[in-house]
């Protein structure tokens, strides 16, 4: 699970999202991403953990964590 | 109604002689050529291996990394020339006025990278692994849409795709959006970013490029000897105002746009272009006589220079003098007449026209290279014809 943090926050940031702005609390998309930015995240996260995810609209960061967490996906 | 006038106020460039307006001139002034062998890739198996290559330019000091990322090599130049031609402008895009000021963009064949990236990943991956930007990234007005977004642009603009006329369309259509009242200030200009394997093989394939690999007789306009056009890319943006509210701000004027014209006619015979330069002065209320120099497309084609030189000698016969600054950028395409206009103003504020461009037709006599200029007439021609032409003046 660490690493699979590590990797999100490593992705926002080589995309330029500030540090600052990578919080559990935030909106994926909205917050931190906008709509062709969530498709590339969605593609990245298939292509690294063969994972097809799907991310509401209002899904924060930290559920994306507790959602690999539960389905133990990474 | 008094007639509205377009004048220039701010100036932006990156190209293979220099980045912004400063080092430019220096390198034309000083003889330092942008042309040399391509090292942006391994040019062994591609037919292009000398370019006008830009080296140095930090894009990060220019673009947002977020903005990088999902945008091409020829928006990259394009928004780092729009930043240093507002900056030259003392204008900030606001509110008040960002319904009346447009852009208006050259660029002929779009974004080589992102497509090669593309390509990658579609016959690597798969369909459902190409990158979500693919699509507005490589697109020629991905360059305009950047600029409006990043500097809240909402006026009436337009992206101009026409081969080697790209850029002076762009300048024909955008100041006549001034002289027509739809905008009262316009980012007119091009860019281009071809240094590509994929983008060098498909500009080779028009048959008119260079291949040699001497960097010092590549390019060469209205020379005999030329082996052709020589590739080059970059990027300028002119920061255009109507006359009145550029003086209600105090702006520094670099030169007014007095005479436009654009014909149509047969690629190789010279009497559309000579057309052309006629409309253009009848437009300026100049005489081929009080023009003191001409920025030509003079590309190193020997068909078209011959052409060119031709409509130059019947207008203004053999004692004008012509600058070429192709020959030490190579043809920036959607680039290259912003960036002739700009060296235009370059040797009107400086009052020098620079040795190194300098194309003596056959004069009997060394005419002096310091002194004032007050008129300069820079013409575009495309492949198939399209030919624009512009008269500048100094009203300082």
């Amino acid at each position: 699970m660490t690493k699979f943090k590590e990797f999100i926050k490593q992705y926002f940031i080589d995309l330029g999202i500030e540090e600052d702005e990578i919080e559990d609390n935030a909106y994926i998309h909205g917050d931190i991403l906008d709509s062709l930015e969530m498709v590339d995240f969605i593609l990245e996260i298939k292509k690294n953990y063969n994972i097809d995810l799907e991310i509401s609209e209002d899904m924060t960061l930290g559920e994306l964590y507790k959602l690999i967490q539960k389905n133990k996906i990474a | 109604m008094n007639k509205r006038r377009v004048v220039i106020t701010g100036v932006g460039t990156v190209n293979p002689c220099g980045i912004g307006k400063k080092e430019f001139w220096n390198s034309i002034d000083q003889n330092i050529s942008g042309i040399e062998k391509i090292t942006r890739f391994d040019t062994t198996n591609t037919p292009i291996k000398i370019a006008g290559q830009i080296n140095d330019l930090d894009i990060s000091k220019y673009v947002v990394k977020r903005t990088m990322v999902k945008t091409d090599t020829f928006t990259h130049y394009a928004l780092a020339a729009t930043k240093m031609a507002l900056a030259d402008a003392a204008i900030d895009i606001s509110q008040e006025n960002s319904n009346r000021c447009g852009v208006f963009i050259g660029n002929n064949s779009g974004g080589w990278e992102i497509c090669e990236r593309g390509f990658k990943e579609l016959y690597n991956d798969g369909p459902e692994y190409v990158n979500p930007w693919q699509a507005t990234a490589w697109f020629p007005t991905a360059a305009q849409g950047y600029i409006s977004i990043e500097h809240g642009i909402k006026g009436f603009s337009k992206t101009f795709i026409a081969d080697r006329v790209s850029g002076a369309s762009a300048l024909y259509f955008g100041l006549q959006s001034i002289i027509n009242g739809k905008n009262d200030l316009a980012l007119i200009g091009g860019t281009e970013a071809p240094l590509s394997p994929f983008g060098t093989i498909c500009y080779h394939e028009s048959g008119e490029l260079s291949i040699s690999t001497d960097i010092t007789r590549a390019s060469l306009p209205f020379d005999e000897n030329s082996t052709g056009i020589v590739l080059g890319e970059g990027s300028t943006i002119l920061v255009l105002e109507e006359y009145e509210k550029a003086l209600q701000r105090k702006a520094t004027i670099y030169g007014e746009l007095t005479g436009w014209a654009m014909t149509v006619g047969n690629a190789k015979d010279s009497s559309s272009l000579e057309k052309c330069m006629n409309k253009a002065l009848v437009k300026s209320g100049k005489t081929s006589k009080e023009i003191g120099l001409i920025v030509p497309e003079g590309n190193g084609n020997v068909v078209s220079d011959k052409r060119e030189l031709t409509a130059i000698k019947k207008i203004f016969g053999d004692q004008i003098e012509i600058i070429t600054p192709k020959k030490l950028t190579g043809h920036l395409y959607g680039a290259s007449t912003p960036t002739d206009i700009l060296t235009a103003l370059l040797v009107m504020q400086e009052e020098k026209i620079p040795n190194s461009i300098y194309k003596n037709l056959e004069y009997k006599e060394d005419f002096p290279r310091q002194r004032e200029i007050n008129s300069i007439l820079v013409n575009a021609s495309s492949r198939k014809g399209v030919n624009l032409s512009f008269v500048l003046e100094n009203i300082n």
